[in-house]
């Protein structure tokens, strides 16, 4: 697809931001347009990366899980090791928004475990994986 | 819609100030940035007063926080007169038949201009003045008696030990009631904090709720005019707003919190004016709170937006680049915490 989707987004940002929103009165509307171009250098961003993203962080979570499964046991470690084995349907960010979701739902359950059972080598690696996922879902934006 | 505003603007200001006689409006604009209250510059002329320029600040069918305008109106009348500059207060008023919706009107501070938190130097020659100053005249928050104050007439006073814990279940409850997607960072800081409390306050005082860059006003020789958005303001630790201030979101500049001076510097300031000491531990506790509360106020913001309640492009910026940045921020500092 060309002009590919980033650089169209990107383009429109410095439209709008550097030429159009300057033009307008200083004021709200200003404000806003300005506001709305750096929201296009966000999705830029995100437009290439988004599916990556949850990909990785959906396939880091199951693999947490399947050993986690196991350390943890009963109940629990049954839908641990049962989420462990899913898939993804395919690779629409919606579908993998939804699968995203399920998971964090069941590793957030999975954290109040080992932390309540002082299961520190799980506890570590849980606390890895989210700044490991924040840190991959930050936002740049250039000092304006 | 701005004619008919300003049609209902001149009938109110009538109603209001029947002294100054006719009263025309010179000018109308909206104020880009206030997401949680709709917020009009109002340039009039009366017959009586000649001309003045007041602040219409109206609540929104929908807001980054939903805030009682009670709250920041007493907050406003608290500190006016004194070493903390504000706005004058003029009038408070709920009834929805002058402008669709309540409303307060403030006196407007000319000639002054706010930071921008996207900027790299937002403050250029004056950096170092006036973080100097917007430190200080945190310590002086501190100072304001609340007893006597028209904040503690609509705020709650929590116990010494309690103020966090207070703080802490309201911003728990607004994600709870908000989120779209499951916060697994969020989470696991609201249950590091509540294992690991911070020590009671040292004293209780107003806090501002949102003291930062972007939400004071200096003029073109560098002093700070006035603080203003206190819709959040509350009584409670004042490391609140110590921690907040310092918050790294406020400046591009990551070094310098709030593009002013560096950390160190900052709580220097703070300590000698407000008498107070920063407690590393307890100010470590309240950094996590303080990106926890950003964390829950984007997260509402972003609700907002994705339900069509309030399209404002400042709350889809507040879901996509200040959640990100808070959730990376806290899950850095719970790493850190557990190592």
């Amino acid at each position: 697809m060309k002009p590919s989707p980033d650089l169209v987004l990107n383009q429109t940002f410095a439209k709008i931001a550097m030429e159009m929103g300057p033009a307008l009165p200083a004021g709200y509307g200003q404000g806003s347009a300005t506001t709305t171009g750096v929201l296009l250098l966000m999705v830029a961003q995100e437009f290439n990366r988004a599916a990556d993203i949850r990909v990785k962080e959906n396939a880091a979570m199951r693999a947490l899980f399947a050993d986690a499964g196991v350390a943890v046991g009963g109940e629990l470690g049954q839908r641990l090791l049962a989420a462990a084995g899913t898939k993804d349907a395919d690779v629409n960010v919606a579908t993998l928004d939804h699968a995203n979701g399920e998971l964090k739902t069941l590793l957030i359950e999975l954290h109040v475990e080992v932390e309540e059972t002082s299961a520190r080598e799980l506890e570590v690696r849980i606390g890895a994986f989210l700044r490991d996922a924040a840190t991959a879902r930050q936002v740049f934006l250039p000092a304006m | 819609m701005s004619d008919n505003l300003e049609q209902r603007i001149v009938r109110y200001l009538g109603y209001r100030m029947p002294e100054a006689g006719k009263i025309s409006v010179l000018a109308l604009s909206r104020i880009h940035g206030g997401a949680s209250r709709e917020t009009f510059r109002v340039r009039i002329a009366a017959e009586r007063f000649g001309e003045r320029g007041l602040i219409f600040r109206r609540d929104p069918v929908s807001s980054l926080i939903e805030t009682e305008r009670e709250i920041e109106f007493a907050a406003y009348r608290s500190f006016h007169g004194t070493d903390v500059p504000v706005p004058g207060a003029l009038y408070l008023e709920r009834d929805s038949q002058w402008l669709e919706r309540p409303f307060f009107v403030m006196e407007e501070i000319e000639g002054c201009t706010a930071g921008s938190i996207l900027a790299g130097d937002p403050y250029g020659r004056h950096r170092r003045s006036i973080g100097e100053q917007f430190f200080t005249i945190l310590g002086h928050i501190v100072k304001r008696d609340v007893a006597t104050s028209e904040l503690s007439r609509v705020s709650e006073l929590p116990a010494g030990d309690a103020a966090w814990a207070c703080e802490l279940e309201k911003w728990e409850k607004v994600i709870d009631e908000d989120e779209l997607e499951p916060q697994p960072i969020a989470r696991a800081a609201i249950r590091w904090m509540k294992r690991q409390p911070p020590p009671p306050a040292q004293r209780l005082s107003i806090v501002h709720g949102d003291y930062r860059t972007g939400n004071f006003l200096f003029d073109p020789q560098g002093k700070i005019r006035a603080v203003l958005d206190w819709e959040m303001a509350h009584l409670g630790d004042p490391l609140e707003d110590l921690a907040w201030a310092l918050d790294p979101l406020w400046s591009a500049d990551r070094d310098h919190p709030g593009g002013m001076l560096t950390r160190d510097e900052a709580v220097g300031v703070w300590a000698r004016a407000s008498g107070l000491r920063a407690d590393p531990a307890a100010l470590a506790w309240w950094s996590i709170f303080a990106s926890l509360k950003g964390l829950a106020i984007w997260i509402s913001s972003a609700k907002e937006y994705q339900a069509g309640t309030n399209t404002d492009p400042v709350m889809a910026f507040s879901g996509l680049y200040c959640l990100p940045f808070h959730n990376k921020r806290l899950a850095d500092m719970l790493v850190e915490c557990a190592s």
